[in-house]
């Protein structure tokens, strides 16, 4: 054996070893979070039914739309996507750091309760004890549970960061670590002035904290983390460097300078400082410059392995992703603009952003993250490459339905209707009502998608992925089978084991 | 492989008990700024509206209170309304005195 390969292979053992120590709390996370996305899709169809047919399931108080609107976007950003991110962060700071996990069995504990606390909290907001405020409508004392769960998850990623070898520190770690430490202020932040303090507080002031913390957690902790994952999928698939570092540096600086002033652009009108207000839609237009970076960045990596694209499922959601970031921050410039916010600003159309930018854009580069991570850290190879195409088609059906034909066709429209004195509200509701069906449908697609997700990862985890040495492929490549020649490992480990018996 | 001379207990426990930190002074600052910077009274927008509405008032009064002054322009004299109230509350007051000529028709 030649000396330059002794380091290629003790790298090797060193990202086995990394695997191999995160494989349950990262496959649990995953896991988990896959089911609850899909309980909090079928909340979605069931709250979006409720908009065209209100009679549907109106026996029952717990499935009222106060009650299932709130159950769905809390189980959407605490059930999926808050635990699909820790999976993220916590496999991918390891990597980046060269350096395993030694406490993944506190992290799968703490992720059992963190379930735990989403699980009560969604049966708390069924049994109409929610709070009622918009993203942290789960009781004061599971939003501090959660937060503590967080902190015991959250810190061993920092310590990876810390003791990490090697000195170069990549673009992703930048994300992921500003991510880790956004979180906890963006968390107390909304946690004690917009539940806390409800008692003594303004109830105007406790509405305007709640719009900076929902758009402070989309863009400083689900877009650095996607953002993250983009910056680290597209070079690997490709095998080529980020197309600009500079411009990675730049579009993260930019993120960190301008996100924190978004959101307050909801208030728009009422009797908050007129400055903050337009400070805030001057700051949600602003968020295309970040946007663009990771978007040209993330394209022109994945432009110089053009076939990668064709044939990674990684790949192809991440670039998905990336397209879904531009996507989100262009509706929501338009829907910052003064002019555009008498319609939007009690429309539907936030609501329709939200639901774009944490599927179409924060869902779709997790996806892509978990099919680079899982085949590794359970060392088996998907099973279905045709499960993978219409996952992918599935959910880019569904999230464009949403995007084009109820966000924006469907918000606007809501809003004229708002608009016009002359009419009575109902008129508003009948206006609203075919884009209401369109969100139904929508959710359709993006529910059978993610059931046919859930299914693979199960079998993943189960370990009855197949057992071959070549990746499932989305196109035919290298060998005659999409998925690679069968039974790859199983022939290799026949000759070891031959070789060590003679 | 070369040993990771950065990875050593004592850091890992710093790490810990900073982050630990860091967490918690989020949650004191919330606290401070709360608690020291910001006002508890409650304000009414009815209230504060219906100030502003008597500022307004008082000035419209006072505006209109000085364009009745006495003033004179050239031949034409113009008096407070509270002169001519007083001249015309004694006019009132005087009683009717009988001219001695009937102004009935039946009388022509």
């Amino acid at each position: 054996m030649s000396t330059s390969t002794i380091p290629n292979i003790e790298d090797a053992e060193l990202r086995a070893d990394i695997d191999r120590s995160l494989r349950h709390p990262v496959m649990f996370f995953f896991a988990s979070g896959a089911a609850w996305l899909a309980v909090s899709l079928v909340l979605g169809i069931l709250a979006s039914a409720k908009t065209h047919s209100p009679d549907f399931l109106s026996c029952c108080a717990c499935f009222n739309v106060g009650r299932t609107m709130p159950a769905h976007m809390s189980t959407l950003i605490y059930g999926w996507g808050a635990q699909a991110a820790f999976g993220v962060i916590i496999w991918l700071m390891s990597r980046l750091s060269r350096q395993e996990c030694k406490k993944s069995g506190i992290i799968l504990a703490v992720g059992h309760f963190w379930n735990l606390m989403v699980a009560v909290g969604t049966v708390c907001v069924l049994a109409g004890s929610g709070t009622g405020i918009v993203w942290m409508a789960f009781p004061k004392s599971i939003m501090i549970a959660l937060a503590v769960a967080y902190f015991l998850i959250g810190i061993w990623a920092v310590i990876a960061f810390r003791v990490r070898r090697g000195g170069h520190i990549y673009i992703s770690q930048w994300y992921l670590l500003a991510a880790l430490f956004w979180f906890p202020w963006i968390m107390i932040s909304g946690i004690l002035f917009g539940q806390a303090y409800l008692g003594n507080g303004h109830p105007l002031m406790i509405t305007a904290s709640t719009a900076w913390f929902r758009s402070a957690l989309m863009f400083l902790f689900f877009t650095p983390v996607a953002a993250a994952s983009a910056y680290y999928i597209a070079p690997k698939v490709t095998g080529r460097p980020v197309y600009s570092y500079s411009l990675a540096i730049f579009g993260f600086w930019a993120l960190a300078i301008i996100g924190p002033w978004a959101g307050m652009q909801r208030m728009m009108g009422t009797p908050i400082s007129s400055f903050i207000q337009f400070l805030s839609a001057g700051a949600a237009v602003l968020m295309i410059i970040p946007a663009i970076a990771l978007f040209v960045n993330i394209i022109k990596t994945a432009k110089s392995n053009s076939d990668a694209m064709s044939y990674s499922p990684s790949l192809r959601f991440t670039v998905a992703g990336a397209v879904g970031m531009l996507v989100f921050t262009v509706l929501g410039a338009m829907m910052a603009l003064p002019d555009a916010l008498r319609f939007t600003q009690f429309s539907v159309a936030q609501y329709g952003l939200e639901l774009t930018g944490l599927l179409g854009f924060f869902s779709m580069c997790m996806f892509g993250a978990i099919y680079f991570i899982v085949p590794r850290i359970t060392n088996r190879e998907w099973i279905s490459a045709g499960m993978i195409t219409q996952h992918f088609w599935l959910f880019i059906y569904g999230v464009s339905f949403i995007a084009v034909f109820y966000t924006f066709l469907g918000g606007f429209m809501h809003g004229y209707s708002l608009e016009q004195v002359g009419e009575p509200h109902s008129a508003a509701v009948a206006r609203l009502y075919p884009y209401a069906v369109g969100l139904t449908t929508g959710f359709v697609f993006i529910l059978i998608a993610t059931f046919m997700f859930c299914i693979h990862l199960m079998l993943m985890w189960l370990r009855l992925g197949r057992r071959s040495s070549h990746p499932t492929l989305l196109a035919r490549h290298a060998h005659s089978s999409p998925h690679g020649p069968e039974g790859d490992l199983d022939k290799l480990e026949s000759l070891d084991s031959k070789a060590s018996t003679n | 492989m070369e040993p990771n001379l950065r990875d050593t207990p004592l850091r890992r426990f710093n790490t810990f008990w900073w982050g630990l930190a860091l967490f918690v002074v989020f949650g004191i600052a919330c606290f401070v700024i709360k608690n020291f910077f910001q006002d508890d009274e409650m304000y009414s927008a009815d209230d504060e509206r219906g100030k502003e509405r008597i500022v307004k008032r008082e000035q419209v009064e006072a505006a209109q209170a000085a364009l009745l002054e006495f003033k004179k322009d050239g031949d034409s004299v113009q008096v407070p309304p509270s002169a001519l109230f007083s001249l015309a509350g004694e006019i009132l007051e005087t009683k009717p005195a009988d001219s001695g000529v009937p102004h009935n028709k039946e009388f022509k």
